[in-house]
């Protein structure tokens, strides 16, 4: 008679007796069990049984681990690790495709991540280098969320003169000598205007020379500039002579005075730091000491409304915690990616060992032992890709950062470091290990008699078949999730790049009006003295108003030009305030808050702004009149419940110009900022005269010729405002460039990594289909000497491959849409469920399953029957 | 490899089991693990645990005071092998040499120690 538990009982005895043993022990106990049935009935024999069975397995259990040599000397040890290495090279040696394999993909994850972790370090963690304390350093600018209402501008701006808790004000701004961004000898000059104080504050040494001092505000003569160390080095072959003596720089006099640190670029990677005089009223400074009675938190939580006060690493980052995710998220998606692969090749490997196996553990090596063995070949494996992964880091490194948009990496130095070295390859590393011992483990109890007949199935009754296509299905799945979000970020890239701005960028160039006029300066208390000095402002205004039209009117005569126009802001850069506009005509409507922009008749024309309704003001302004305005089509849609807007009445406060001024013309909505942010309602005010200084920007459309046009705009500034007087440029492409650059990096880096991942999930797929293939090597020349046509095995082997890749298409698409719906924040006008990305993935991924399979599947229709089925 | 009688003593279950064995077999019964363990049980009024009288015999075995055979047992065995012993002249002489030991140094103690059988 059986006992009840008998199948227990054997495993028991099996897992701790030597097999010979167990079978004599088992048999004396079934002998005694059934003895002591007779005698003491069938139960209580039953728990003796497992007792007895229990205690002799434990005995034996204890017995010999007793009988293990406690501890080996260090030199057996040595001796003993220097075999098994010998015999995991030797193995290794013999699979060098294999190796290749699975060292490639990990070595391109090694170095990818040390890239993604030495951005994601460069960009957020580290500190501003070269800068002295740098954490008391706060950066000052208005709150991108908050309405700017001139009153409330000028409030904080007189409250962050005189707070006590800043010291050190610096001002910046963006060019005053050079054109924006201009190209010379093959440089790219990046000017950036500061304040005399500026290296002084931040404590930035000079290589040779010095920063700015006050007296070169009056010093006279050509402008005195800062040079960057490498454009010192690469155009001026580091000659120390250039200081203090005139030298051209992109056909600009400027007098060198001194060359920056090494690597100091701060802010925005400039190279060309000229002076600016920081009693500007109009502007903000930009950056400022904290007082040290205070900490940087406590002058945060003080800042002005609508006012921001950052610590300047913070305000250098791109987009702060979600882009520390999104790289990390990246990383850990291509980590993933490459140890599947690493997974899937060494388990293929196993499987094709396990005969080997079966005579290692039948020869009574421990499964420790074993264990430990196929430990040292994943530590082999994984010090070959270390190496090949360390070399190769610097150049992705430095190859990521080229292309990444320069906005993304202002101010700040990424490159490798031994920490982020360090950092990818232990996470990269571990995972081989792991990855190593897993299919090992998963052998680990299966019977050494079925591992010498080539099983198929592992201890948990799992077919080695099924473990090795759920890696497939795992890699398939992980690289559709990553090619799928790079779907997405490029899509919501096209969008941006493609979408209507509402006007028509190219051959856009925007000029910087020279400014006549006095700085201000508080108004006279003296009642007389403040007529006066209000005259004075008066006569400025209507000065430079005039020398603006005589501007444009020379430029529109030039053939360079197709038509000019002067305003106060231009597209894509939101920098207007805020005001609430009212309906005089119907009291009872709320107020709306508007955003206004004072621009001459041309500017219409000139941006290729779409007219939806009316007329543009042109014909008052030529009559001299300016009580008419444009508006944009958001403000026509809040208005008309009220009625047409054409004639539509509306008082903005603060403006005396609009009191009751009709609106003659409706155009369409422009990108004020990114397109991804709603236009606000806008109102296009004409520019009297006694507001000529609010047209600080001139705008021209170019006939043909960028450089021609510019150099007409210099003659024509020389000409308008007198010998000497320069002006700078930029083109609207470039500002559009700059808005879409977030956008622009991130599918750079997406797209990298989707297309490190293809390759892997390729030869992943490949590798899958040829173990598949000669697994069941028997089975097809079993069909093919039955008759079956090689076509079909072919279609059969192509159909497995795309039925594999369809399941794992569904799971990633699956993901794909989950992660897709975590980073909205990240997609523009793109949906989580993306149609255009998921068919594009689907199809890359079956077009690339389909080649895969060709040539398992051709390897497969000329298989010779006769010899598989002779071999066995 | 089978060590040498005299390489180690005996202990004291050691020649329990050789002893176990000899029993069964003057008997006339063959010695496996459950006969012996039985004689144990039997002879020393003591319980002895069934993987310890195994153990031992693997021991004893190793060291060449014991052989043993596989032999087919009754049916309700279910076909395993019976693993039968029989004590060598290695093992006659080493548990001669430990009885030897114990009953010299026995000598001369009979009135502390009475009639030990």
């Amino acid at each position: 008679m059986k006992p009840w538990f008998w199948g227990f009982v054997n495993r028991r005895l099996g897992r701790y007796l030597p097999p010979d043993r167990a079978a004599s022990v088992a048999g004396d106990l079934l002998e005694d069990f059934d003895r002591r049935c007779r005698r003491q009935g069938r139960v209580r024999s039953e728990w003796w049984l497992l007792v007895e069975a229990r205690s002799t397995a434990r005995m034996y259990h204890a017995a010999a681990r007793s009988s293990v040599p406690s501890r080996p000397g260090i030199l057996t040890t040595l001796a003993n690790g220097l075999a098994d290495l010998r015999l995991s090279v030797r193995t290794l040696s013999r699979q060098p495709l294999l190796v290749l394999a699975a060292v490639i993909p990990v070595s391109l994850a090694i170095a990818a991540n040390t890239a993604l972790f030495s951005l994601t370090d460069g960009l957020l963690f580290r500190e501003l280098r070269l800068v002295r304390d740098a954490g008391s350093v706060v950066a000052i600018g208005f709150d991108p969320g908050a309405y700017l209402h001139m009153e409330e501008v000028t409030a904080a701006r007189s409250q962050l003169a005189t707070a006590p808790w800043l010291t050190d004000r610096i001002w910046t701004r963006s060019h005053v000598v050079l054109d924006e961004n201009v190209q010379w000898r093959g440089t790219e000059l990046v000017e950036r205007a500061v304040s005399q104080n500026f290296f002084q504050v931040l404590g930035v040494p000079t290589t040779i020379g010095r920063g700015f001092l006050s007296s070169d505000l009056d010093a006279g003569g050509p402008p005195p500039v800062v040079l960057g160390y490498e454009l010192w080095r690469a155009q001026f072959a580091a000659d120390p002579a250039i200081l203090d003596s005139p030298i051209d720089l992109a056909d600009v006099q400027v007098r060198v005075v001194g060359v920056a640190a090494r690597t100091f670029d701060f802010p925005g990677q400039t190279n060309v730091w000229s002076l600016y005089d920081a009693h500007d009223v109009d502007s903000l400074p930009a950056y400022a000491r904290v007082s040290d009675r205070m900490s940087v938190d406590a002058v945060r939580a003080q800042a002005p409304y609508p006012l921001r006060i950052r610590p300047l690493a913070e305000a250098t980052r791109p987009n702060g915690a979600l882009a520390v995710g999104f790289l990390f998220g990246a990383a850990a998606l291509l980590l993933l990616v490459s140890w599947l692969q690493v997974g899937a090749l060494l388990f293929s490997r196993m499987a094709g060992r396990s005969p080997e196996i079966g005579v290692r553990l039948a020869l009574g090596a421990g499964r420790g032992r074993l264990l430990s063995a196929f430990a040292l070949e994943g530590a082999v494996i994984a010090s070959l890709a270390l190496g090949l992964g360390w070399l190769a880091a610097p150049s992705l490194v430095a190859a990521v950062v080229a292309i990444l948009p320069p906005q993304l990496t202002q101010g700040q130095q990424v490159a490798p470091d031994l920490r982020t070295l360090v950092f990818a390859s232990t996470a990269a590393g571990t995972g081989v290990l792991l990855l190593a011992v897993l299919p090992m483990e998963l052998l680990r109890r299966a019977n050494p008699l079925q591992l010498l007949r080539g099983v198929s199935t592992t201890g948990g009754g799992r077919s080695i078949h099924t473990v090795r296509t759920s890696i497939l299905l795992a890699q398939v799945t992980v690289t559709v999730v990553l090619l799928y979000v790079s779907g997405l970020v490029a899509h919501s890239f096209v969008r941006i790049a493609t979408f209507d701005l509402g006007f028509d960028p190219g051959g856009v160039l925007v000029w910087r009006v020279p400014r006549v006029v006095s700085e201000g300066g508080p108004l006279p208390r003296d009642p007389a003295a403040r007529a006066a000095f209000m005259a004075e402002r008066k006569a400025e205004q209507a000065r430079q108003f005039a020398l603006v039209s005589t501007a444009n009117e020379s430029l529109r005569a030039s053939a360079e030009i197709a038509s000019a126009a002067a305003s106060r802001y231009y597209p894509v850069i939101r920098t207007q305030s805020k005001s609430p506009m009212t309906l005089p005509d119907l009291p009872s409507t709320s107020a709306i808050d508007v955003r206004t922009n004072n621009v001459t008749p041309e500017f219409f024309d000139t941006l290729k702004l779409r007219l939806v309704e009316g007329r543009t003001f042109e014909q008052e302004a030529r009559g001299g009149s300016y009580d008419a305005v444009v508006v944009n089509e958001t403000l026509a849609a809040q208005l008309r419940p009220q009625g047409p807007v054409i004639g539509l009445r509306i008082k903005v406060a603060g403006i005396t110009a609009v009191s009751g001024a009709p609106i003659v013309g409706v155009v369409a909505d422009y990108v004020d900022q990114t397109p991804d942010q709603p236009p606000d309602p806008q109102v296009f005010l004409p520019t009297p005269p006694e507001r000529g200084v609010s047209l600080w920007m001139g705008l021209v459309r170019v006939a043909a010729n960028e450089d021609a046009a510019r150099a007409r705009i210099r003659e024509v500034v020389e000409q308008t405002w007198g010998t000497g007087t320069g002006t700078t440029f930029t083109t609207m492409a470039d500002e559009i460039s700059r808005a879409t650059a977030p956008w622009r990096g991130r599918t750079i880096v997406v797209s990298s990594l989707a297309a490190l991942c293809l390759p892997l999930a390729i030869v992943g797929l490949v590798g899958a289909l040829s173990y598949e293939t000669r697994s069941r090597a028997r089975e097809i020349a079993v069909r093919l000497a039955l008759g079956a046509h090689p076509g079909h095995i072919r279609q059969r082997i192509v159909g497995r491959a795309l039925a594999s890749v369809a399941a794992g298409l569904v799971a990633g698409l699956g993901g794909g849409w989950f992660v897709g719906r975590l980073m909205g924040n990240y997609l523009f006008n793109v949906a989580a469920a993306d149609p255009w990305a998921m068919s594009a993935v689907g199809g890359v991924l079956l077009l690339a399953a389909w080649l895969s399979a060709l040539g398992p599947a051709w390897r497969a229709s000329r298989t010779d029957p006769a010899g598989v089925l002779r071999e066995g | 490899m089978p060590q040498s009688p005299t390489s180690s003593v005996l202990g004291e279950f050691e020649v329990v089991v050789l002893l176990a064995v000899l029993h069964v077999v003057e008997r006339g019964d063959v010695a496996y693990g459950s006969s012996v363990r039985d004689e144990i049980e039997s002879r020393a009024s003591r319980p002895a645990a069934r993987g310890a009288v195994y153990i031992t015999l693997d021991r004893l075995e190793e060291k060449g005071l014991l052989v043993s055979r596989q032999a087919a047992g009754p049916v309700v065995r279910g076909n395993r092998p019976r693993r039968l012993f029989r004590i060598t002249a290695d093992g006659l002489r080493g548990l001669r040499q430990s009885l030897s030991v114990v009953a010299r140094m026995q000598s001369g103690l009979e009135l502390i120690l009475g009639d030990l059988s």
